[in-house]
């Protein structure tokens, strides 16, 4: 199991580079996720994206939908995905650290 | 090893078997063995009711392990040629109807995960899994394995059919290429909702995957919760019953809503079909969330001419006169006369006798919701504009209606909540006073049967102002 | 990248379609699996039809050699139908018994037009899914091989088409065709604490239709064996929530599902059987209960009645009489949409 360190603390990583313990995420986490998507150094408008998806998370519990992503950042969808180039549903979703997104039905 | 076997008590059929150590040990299997031997049980093989199952104890040797998970896939193995790795794949090539097995093994895929499943009657795919590759948010699944010791998980890639489900013998070896090149040298010909599959792609050769799709001209996209691939009918490319233009109005969809299908941003996925007639080749009225059916409102034509000379060669009109299904029909032997009131444009006749075709005053219906699964079970679209003209080239009315539709869909169903199980939730009358269609008598099979209307304190007002 | 769309019609459509473009105004069928198409300048375009592996798995090589194929007898261009079969469009009528005998060596029968058995449509099933809870492709594999002939002739009353799904989330679309083999969970999901811990647990709360699943503090879930229905809707957004029992899991046969209008109109198909075991490689019972289905439909069906229509007739009361299934409670739907198939009034059959 791969396995990655910040700030003096020793993360497991599952296969698809997730953190296997959530809890574990902080802003150095958010910044090494990003780099790991080749997104570089994360902008304001990237943060208030993530901040937005996880604050939602961590009040529900469940990752917003898209509209509502859409709605409160005021960014154009297309926008959403020049910032992630991903997706918000997978790209944003691991930076704000998330759970994996799995299924395909 | 010893087994435990219950059978039907006429014909023999194993139903259920058991090892008899595990037997004894296992608490789960002791009860569904106990209750097994005292109910009432279905043969499944003779379809007999019997409530005595018969218990066999038979000896067999232990199946040997180590052997069946030889390591890689099974090419050097001919059919029937002794002991092979993968015995009931083999058994799958027997029978002369073409076999997957036989295809799957001239390709690199790992024919012992499939060999497994079949052996102890589960699959060897696993849970989970996630791939995500910057600039393609739809179009790329992940297949995890949970079986690593036979084989890693991998992706797959979706990409649209061309048009009419036409290929020219280019883009197929294009096709061809990239699926040798990078994946297993497996096609998915087509996945059910027609999109072209290429499996086994590992995540570093993506990139390249989905580039040289695209240059062949076959855009990738249909994952996730987007509009998806939009299956048409053949349509004017090469059928005489087709009443409205379905080819175009496919390209015309992909035009308009290629953001909606490429970037996935709805509560669920939505898919799309379109048929140019109430035949509807695209099965659209049991799988589309949005169904487009091209229908006509006058009624049919009859060629009198050519009635003729059809029932001179041996036509029956009797016959289909009687299997009209609302007997609008009526046949004396000589004169056909169809009753326009009674027709409901159903196209039995049209079908059966070339001198009967459609009528004029063309259109689609636009009805939503259809779906296999999901909360409520399998649900068939149901009607929401019973007639909207279809004007090419940009079908800009029926388009519209469709885009607000997913409007409605998006602002107010919840997450992983399809469009059929959302109306359902809602109801019709909502459902449609959100989308802002009028009601029309072709919406329902009959009216309501109960009194529970929900007023508006606008419609009580207006009352109270009448009686002033 | 992605983003451009369809290819322009041109460069995989033939010639002769785009010619005759919206201009077709007949046709007519010379024998199962040839067609024969009439556009108003009286141009004539021969199709001929031939089944494909099952489960539409297709290696590259056999897709090369079809490609070869196409380039001799049909202008470099060939369609995929709706059911996955193979049609190449626009041959020449003096080679289409050449072409058939080329199909046949490549191990591609020619027919599956008219009153026939047509391609199975069937999803991944153990190949490549992690829900399947019956192999899709080696039922329909079975079945075909059962009616193969039937594919070659026209013996039916009308089409006749076997849909296969490996599961309910129903990717092979068994309830839409005269005859779906459905894949059955029947045992609980096993949930996965550590797994679940990780995964959006009102989301799976929310999916579940019957509310059967229920947050287990801290962070995991707990499922309702009395309410759970075995639909699979957990399993998807959660690896945490695993399905799939060799021991229990087995599938359903439906019929009379069909999607056009003729007729008794479009109709998803109903549950006849509602569980035999799965018996890889070939699956005996399955085929045995599409057989005596087919054969007794083929027996006492009108003309174009397809298998919906002939039930709609007959009444359900004669089908099971007549074809010996027996009726149970499970026929009877409890679920939500329940008064749509319980009946009122006293119209029987005997």
């Amino acid at each position: 199991m791969p396995t990655v360190e910040f700030e003096g603390k020793t993360m497991d990583l599952d296969e698809d580079g997730f953190l296997q313990n959530p809890g574990l995420w902080s802003e150095t986490v958010a910044q090494y996720f990003a780099d790991q998507e080749g997104l570089g150094r994360l902008t304001d408008e990237h943060w208030k994206v993530v901040n937005m998806i996880r604050n939602y998370y961590l009040q529900f519990g469940v990752a917003p939908m898209i509209r509502k992503v859409v709605k409160d950042t005021g960014f154009e969808l297309k926008y959403i995905y020049t910032l992630f180039p991903s997706g918000p549903a997978k790209g944003a979703c691991k930076i704000a650290g998330l759970p994996k997104p799995t299924g395909c039905v | 090893m010893l087994i435990v076997q219950l059978a039907c008590p006429k014909c023999g059929f194993v139903i259920e078997q058991y090892r008899a150590d595990q037997l004894e040990t296992d608490a789960q299997k002791q009860k569904r063995y106990q209750y097994l031997r005292k109910k009432q049980t279905l043969c499944p093989s003779c379809l007999t009711q019997t409530s005595k199952l018969e218990e066999r104890r038979v000896e067999v040797e232990a199946a040997p392990e180590a052997e069946l998970l030889a390591e890689g896939p099974s090419e050097a193995a001919p059919v029937g040629e002794g002991p092979t790795a993968t015995p009931l794949c083999d058994e799958l090539e027997r029978g002369p109807w073409p076999s997957h097995v036989t295809e799957l093994k001239q390709t690199r895929y790992h024919l012992q995960m499939y060999e497994e499943g079949l052996r102890q009657k589960k699959t060897q795919w696993g849970f989970g899994g996630y791939t995500s590759i910057p600039g393609v948010a739809s179009g790329i699944l992940m297949r995890a394995s949970a079986r690593p010791d036979i084989a890693k998980g991998a992706n797959l890639v979706r990409a649209f059919c061309p048009s009419g489900t036409f290929y020219s013998t280019k883009t197929l070896r294009a096709l061809c290429d990239v699926a040798d090149r990078h994946g297993y040298g497996i096609l998915h010909l087509h996945a059910t909702t027609c999109d072209i599959e290429v499996l086994g792609v590992p995540k570093e050769e993506l990139r390249a995957t989905v580039d040289e799709l695209v240059a062949a001209g076959l855009d990738v996209g249909s994952t996730g919760d987007a509009y998806r691939n939009c299956q048409e009918c053949i349509g004017p490319l090469r059928c005489e019953m087709v009443l409205v233009d379905s080819v175009a109005m496919r390209q015309a969809y992909f035009t308009r809503f290629l953001d909606d299908v490429q970037y996935p941003r709805f509560p669920h996925k939505i898919k799309f079909k379109l048929s140019g007639c109430p035949n509807d080749c695209t099965r659209s009225q049991q799988k589309g969330d949005l169904a487009i059916v091209g229908v006509f409102r006058d009624p049919p034509t009859i060629n009198e001419a050519r009635l003729d000379g059809w029932v001179r060669n041996g036509g029956d009109m009797a016959h289909i006169a009687r299997m009209c299904p609302t007997r609008a029909m009526e046949w004396d032997g000589r004169r056909l006369t169809i009753d326009a009131e009674a027709c409901v444009r159903c196209m039995y006749c049209i079908n059966k006798c070339p001198a009967i075709r459609p009528g004029g005053d063309r259109g689609v219906a636009v009805l939503a919701g259809g779906k296999m699964r999901g909360k409520y079970g399998p649900l068939q679209p149901v009607v929401i504009a019973p007639f909207v003209p279809a004007i090419p080239p940009d079908f800009k009315e029926v388009f519209d209606l469709c885009a607000k539709i997913t409007d409605v869909y998006d602002e107010h169903a919840r997450r992983k909540e399809r469009l059929g199980d959302f109306i359902y939730r809602t109801g019709i009358d909502e459902f449609c006073r959100l989308v802002g269609v009028p009601a029309t008598a072709q919406q329902m099979t009959a009216p309501r049967v109960n009194p529970f209307y929900h007023w508006t304190p606008e419609e009580l007002q207006a009352s109270r102002k009448e009686g002033e | 990248m992605p983003g451009v769309g369809l290819p322009p019609l041109e460069q995989n459509v033939p010639p002769i379609a785009l010619r005759n473009y919206g201009k077709w105004v007949d046709h007519e069928e010379l024998r199962p699996g040839v067609l024969k198409h009439v556009a108003e300048s009286g141009e004539a375009c021969y199709t001929v039809r031939a089944g494909m592996p099952t489960n539409a798995r297709v290696s590259t090589a056999l897709a090369r050699r079809i490609a070869g194929l196409a380039d001799e007898f049909a202008e470099g261009h060939l369609r995929l139908t709706r059911r996955h079969s193979l049609e190449l469009v626009g041959v020449d009528p003096a080679r289409i018994d050449e072409l058939t005998e080329r199909l046949r060596k490549l191990g591609l029968p020619v027919g599956g037009t008219g009153r026939t058995f047509r391609n199975t449509v069937s999803c991944t099933g153990w190949i490549h899914c992690q829900f399947a809870a019956t192999d899709a492709p080696a039922v329909a594999k079975a079945i075909s091989d059962e009616l193969y002939e039937d594919f070659l002739r026209e013996r039916y009353p009308a089409k006749l088409k076997i849909s296969i799904s490996g599961c309910v989330n129903q990717c092979g679309e068994g309830s839409t065709a005269d005859i779906g083999i459905i894949g059955v969970h029947r045992d609980l999901p096993r949930v996965i604490d550590e797994e679940v811990a990780r995964c959006e647990i009102p989301l799976i709360v929310s999916v579940c239709p019957t509310g059967a699943i229920k947050p287990k503090p801290p962070k995991s879930v707990q499922v309702d064996p009395e309410r759970c229905i075995h639909c699979v809707a957990c399993a998807a957004p959660c690896q945490g929530m695993q399905i799939g029992d060799p021991e229990t899991d087995g599938l359903a046969v439906v019929v009379g599902g069909k999607a056009g209008n003729s007729g008794s109109g479009p109709a998803f198909a109903k549950f006849v059987i509602p569980y035999l075991p799965n018996r890889p490689p070939r699956w005996p019972e399955v085929v045995q209960a599409v057989r005596r289905i087919v054969d007794l439909w083929v027996r006492e069906a009108r003309r174009d009645e397809r298998i919906g229509d002939w039930i709609s007739r007959i009444g359900w009361e004669r089908f099971f009489q007549k074809t010996g299934l027996p009726v149970s409670e499970k026929h009877l739907d409890g679920y939500v949409l329940w008064p749509m198939s319980a009946r009122t009034g006293v119209r029987f059959h005997w």
